[in-house]
């Protein structure tokens, strides 16, 4: 790992010598806290991103960018201490596997490169080779059709990591373009494929999408695995999991309006189709008022009399999108001044009737210096899933260069 | 009694010559008019507090606006993100260099105020023109900085739905071109836009430096040309979203 590090520390460094190269980030540095019932949870972390980007010809580019990530105060954790009462504090048994006393995780400081890519931009197509971000999908909050990214619900806009694929964009008109994307693995079997083919009609942006993986999910036998610290062939199963989608993002009757829906296909469930959509809606009033509100259904969820650890072992490691099946995402923001922007929004889980309101405001210090506030207050019962804390903040420094 | 005639006559004539102020409004849409456009701007906010903010972009249109692809060089907080602004402000896409994210935009969102600045997206070149949704009325003479104009009063035509409610614009009368343009909004006085250094590049009148002063929130934002070119041609498939990503 230190010697990794080296590495990435000089190859950023000498670069910038040899030729012309464009650099940019940013440091940022978070305090997260949250008040659970049995324990308080206070971290921070220091991060800086460098990216440099350079153009050898007209027609190429390559970008990447380099991570380092401190993390300070609690960087231990046991995931029992994030779950519901119910799931707190039991003592394993081997005829339970929903069950685990200890699931601990710990943060480590860690430097990596995000992306490196090398783009080619020719008249019939765009060609991008490497570690590159790839942001799939038109909702705000939820994206059923992104088989790659981990979103934050809480956090939806923060950036998203980088993945080691292949794309490929070819504008067949000036109404429609084509998009195929093929994430690499070590075995050829296990890549993932992404098709996408775009339309501009009209007001609107439509895409239609077919998509396919070696689903990574979480199930009974990994539970009952590291329970009883034996391996079972069950625990690496991987299956074939195929999406089939649609999206829409534009206006209607002066609304803005977007809809992604995903038809889900698993190799082990023959002829029986998991859907997950969402439809939203967005509105700029005269006085600059932004509100925007997303509906989310994910057949993928548990029906709330069923949710047990393994659903939010699932939601945690971002294999599945939700713990249940229906939510809410309401935003309202406004710019309090030109430097400020004031927002509130809430996260509705309509199964559990959980809340989670979410009061932020955004100050420019400086002109590339902004800090963020964040609070969280909880509202359900105690096995809810957003009713088992009672409040969570962040305050977050960044500064661009 | 000659000499009343004589008035008479000269009122008569001064009357009958006198543009309408479709007319005008016709003519400074006319001479304002380009059909492609290169510039990098450079915008500096003033904000209630005292503090100044400086934007720079880079700018691309064609049609008069019609399309436009602009691209953030400054602040770093803002680099490489960029917007497409197609269809006189009604799809509106924004690009997150960051995030590498498109999303578009419903129309709604040309009210929002650009990067915090008092300019709207629409003041930014790409809402319709004013012939279109605008009946002028010429209301006379007036002085801009000692310079004498026409007056013009415009209200929404009748079915249309501007972003505002009344125009004041004062046209130079050599010319035609636009030296101040009052804002209103139900009623209300919203800003008021100063074109200032008009010269002549490559046969287009372009103003080199534009204020907003916006009197409500007591701001001002000031956006000069750092670089402009009209002798260029750019390709249909130049204002895509593919482009927007480069």
């Amino acid at each position: 790992m230190k010697k990794y590090a080296i590495l990435i520390v000089i190859l950023f460094s000498i670069i910038p010598l040899f030729s012309e190269v464009f650099w940019s980030g940013y440091y940022e540095t978070e305090l997260n806290g949250y008040d659970f019932p049995q324990n308080k949870v206070l971290t921070n972390y220091h991060k800086f991103r460098l990216n440099l980007d350079t153009s050898p010809s007209r027609n190429i580019k390559i970008g990447g960018n380099m991570i380092y990530k401190h993390y300070g105060m609690d960087t231990e954790y046991n995931l029992m201490t994030f779950l519901p009462e119910k799931y707190r504090g039991l003592q394993s048994s081997s005829n339970d596997f929903y069950s685990i006393p200890n699931y601990n995780y710990s943060l480590k400081d860690t430097i990596f490169i995000d992306n490196l890519y090398f783009r080619l931009h020719h008249k019939y197509f765009d060609l991008i080779l490497g570690k590159q971000q790839l942001p799939i999908g038109v909702g705000y909050a939820w994206n059923p059709l992104d088989i790659f990214n981990k979103k934050d619900i809480f956090d939806p806009t923060y950036e998203n990591r980088g993945h080691n694929a292949f794309q490929l964009n070819i504008p067949i008109s000036s109404q429609f373009s084509f998009t195929g994307i093929i994430q690499t693995e070590s075995q050829f079997d296990n890549f993932t494929h992404f098709y996408e083919l775009q339309a501009w009609l009209g007001s609107f942006d439509v895409s239609l999408v077919y998509a396919r993986e070696k689903y990574d999910i979480t199930t009974k036998f990994d539970l009952q695995e590291r329970i009883s610290q034996t391996s079972s062939s069950n625990a690496m199963a991987r299956p074939l999991r195929e999406i089939g989608g649609f999206s829409a993002e534009g206006e209607l009757l002066g609304l803005g309006v977007r809809t992604e829906i995903a038809a889900n296909k698993f190799e082990n469930e023959m002829n029986d189709l998991k859907y997950e959509y969402i439809v939203g809606l967005d509105y700029t009033f005269t006085n600059s008022l932004y509100i925007l509100t997303e509906f989310h259904h994910n057949d993928l969820g548990a029906k709330v009399n069923n949710t047990g650890l393994l659903n939010y072992l699932q939601y945690f490691r971002y294999e599945k999108k939700s713990v249940n099946k229906n939510y809410a995402f309401g935003m309202m923001q406004y710019p309090i001044t030109d430097l400020a922007t004031g927002s509130l929004s809430g996260i509705v889980n309509f199964d559990d009737r959980s809340v989670v309101i979410n009061p932020e405001l955004v100050y420019r210090i400086y002109q590339d210096v902004e800090i963020t506030l964040m609070g969280n207050y909880f509202v359900g019962g105690q096995q809810d899933e957003f009713g088992y804390q009672k409040y969570g903040g962040r305050i977050r420094l960044r500064a661009y260069f | 009694m000659k000499k009343i005639l004589t008035i008479l006559i000269s009122s008569i004539v001064i009357l009958v010559g006198q543009p309408t102020g479709n007319e005008l409004l016709n003519k400074a849409e006319n001479i304002m008019d380009t059909e492609y456009s290169k510039a990098v701007l450079i915008q500096k906010i003033e904000t209630t507090s005292g503090k100044m903010r400086t934007l720079k972009y880079r700018s691309y249109s064609a049609n008069n606006g019609k399309k436009i692809l602009m691209r953030y060089l400054e602040p770093a907080r803002v680099r490489g993100n960029a917007l497409l602004i197609k269809n006189y402000s009604k799809d509106i896409w924004m690009y997150n260099s960051r995030t590498r994210r498109v999303r578009k935009l419903a129309s709604h969102a040309k009210r929002r105020n650009f990067e915090g600045s008092d300019f709207t997206y629409e003041d930014m070149g790409g809402g319709r023109k004013w012939t279109d949704e605008y009946t002028a009325n010429n209301k006379g003479e007036g002085k801009v900085r000692g310079t004498q104009c026409f007056k013009l009063v415009c209200n929404p035509k009748k079915n249309k739905n501007p972003s505002y409610s009344k125009l004041i614009i004062w046209l130079r009368q050599s010319d035609a071109y636009p030296l101040k343009i009052n804002y209103y909004k139900n009623g209300k006085f919203l800003k008021t836009l100063f074109m200032q250094n008009i010269q002549n590049i490559e046969g287009i009148l372009t103003a080199q430096k534009m204020v907003m002063k916006n009197h409500q929130e007591g701001t001002r934002t000031v956006m000069k040309y750092d670089k402009i070119t009209y002798n260029l041609k750019l390709k249909k498939r130049f204002f895509s979203e593919r482009n927007l990503k480069q």
